[in-house]
């Protein structure tokens, strides 16, 4: 995919290893043992997500896709996919991948810019939660702010860099 | 085992679907299951480079700096620290949301939380995960846009509440 893109990371993940034994080799060997144990504990999931992926890229047609939330449905696909994002969630490892499927299947770059921040800043599921920390009115206030912002986000991103804001 | 397939019943879930469609159609299932395979070697070195940097940033850069850092800060400068640091916070919802509430509980500002919390939206050990899905440009231009409405977010959430908690 990137080659480049591992390299340079792998050696940032290095040179901030080498920070880190200088700096206390007990909390660089803690450090270790728990990049370890995540990546076990991540690795069922994101294998599951691509899984997933790759099930929608065999069974689901381009045209499926594109007629919820496709080039020609202007901005009705930006709030469907604003919504849909919004409502499902997930951690970010699931969203990239998922983001780029949709991009495949010929949504146009804002649909899916603005399906991933919501995806990622906006939580109905994890509301409740959010609610019994800061109270019901921040939360609101913080939801719909982030709903905005996704699409305003999504639709800037895609007027920068293909000159189309749906 | 009741308990493992609650903690992994997304991946239970996949599992099963592909056991179903292998039955539906055997060739289609097998290119969703070359396609799932082919992503996670692509993305195995990036993904193994976000585990370790995540679990460096957990512990040489944890929430009780970043709260010592947030201390000294006031005004706009403030919230946007608070922003940049909220792309550093690693780490799953239901450990942040708990460390956001205790900030406010301290007295730093709505401002400054919203914009760390609108931030949190960017984390960084996934970038390089994002750009294998999506290229550089694309989440290069997220991230800028997403800073800059954190900031903008922080202002107005802590103006709206205020407003109406008068």
């Amino acid at each position: 995919m990137n080659i480049w893109g591992a390299v340079v990371y792998g050696i940032v993940v290095l040179i901030s290893y080498a920070y880190a034994f200088k700096k206390s080799n007990v909390l660089a060997k803690k450090s270790i043992v728990k990049g370890w144990k995540q990546f076990w504990k991540q690795l069922p999931f994101i294998f599951s997500i691509f899984l997933l992926v790759g099930l929608f890229d065999v069974y689901i047609p381009k045209s499926a896709v594109t007629s919820v939330i496709g080039r020609g449905r202007g901005f009705l696909a930006i709030i469907n996919s604003a919504l849909f994002g919004a409502i499902v969630g997930g951690p970010v490892s699931s969203v990239y991948p998922l983001g780029a499927l949709l991009l495949q299947k010929g949504t146009t770059l804002a649909v899916a810019a603005v399906f991933m921040n919501s995806w990622i800043m906006v939580g109905f599921i994890s509301m409740p939660f959010e609610i019994s920390i800061f109270g019901k009115k921040f939360v609101l206030v913080r939801n719909v702010l982030a709903l905005v912002g996704a699409i305003i986000i999504g639709m800037l991103t895609g007027l920068i860099l293909t000159g189309s804001a749906l | 085992m009741k308990k493992l397939i609650k903690t992994y019943s997304f991946e239970v879930i996949v599992f099963a679907i592909y056991i179903v469609l292998f039955f539906v159609n055997w060739n289609k299932t097998l290119d969703a299951l070359k396609v799932g395979t082919i992503l996670l070697l692509k993305m195995l070195p990036i993904f193994i480079c976000v585990v370790f940097f995540s679990s460096f940033i957990a512990l040489f850069l944890p929430p009780k700096t970043i709260q010592k850092y947030m201390g000294k800060q006031s005004g706009l400068k403030g919230i946007v620290i608070g922003a940049v640091l909220g792309t550093f916070i690693v780490g799953p919802l239901w450990v942040l949301f708990p460390l956001f509430g205790t900030l406010l509980k301290k007295g730093a500002r709505i401002s400054v939380v919203g914009a760390m919390i609108g931030a949190f939206a960017i984390k960084t050990p996934w970038i390089p995960y994002a750009a294998g899905f999506l290229g550089w440009p694309f989440i290069t231009v997220t991230v800028f846009l997403t800073l800059g409405y954190a900031v903008i977010e922080g202002i107005l959430m802590e103006k709206i509440l205020l407003y109406y908690n008068k």
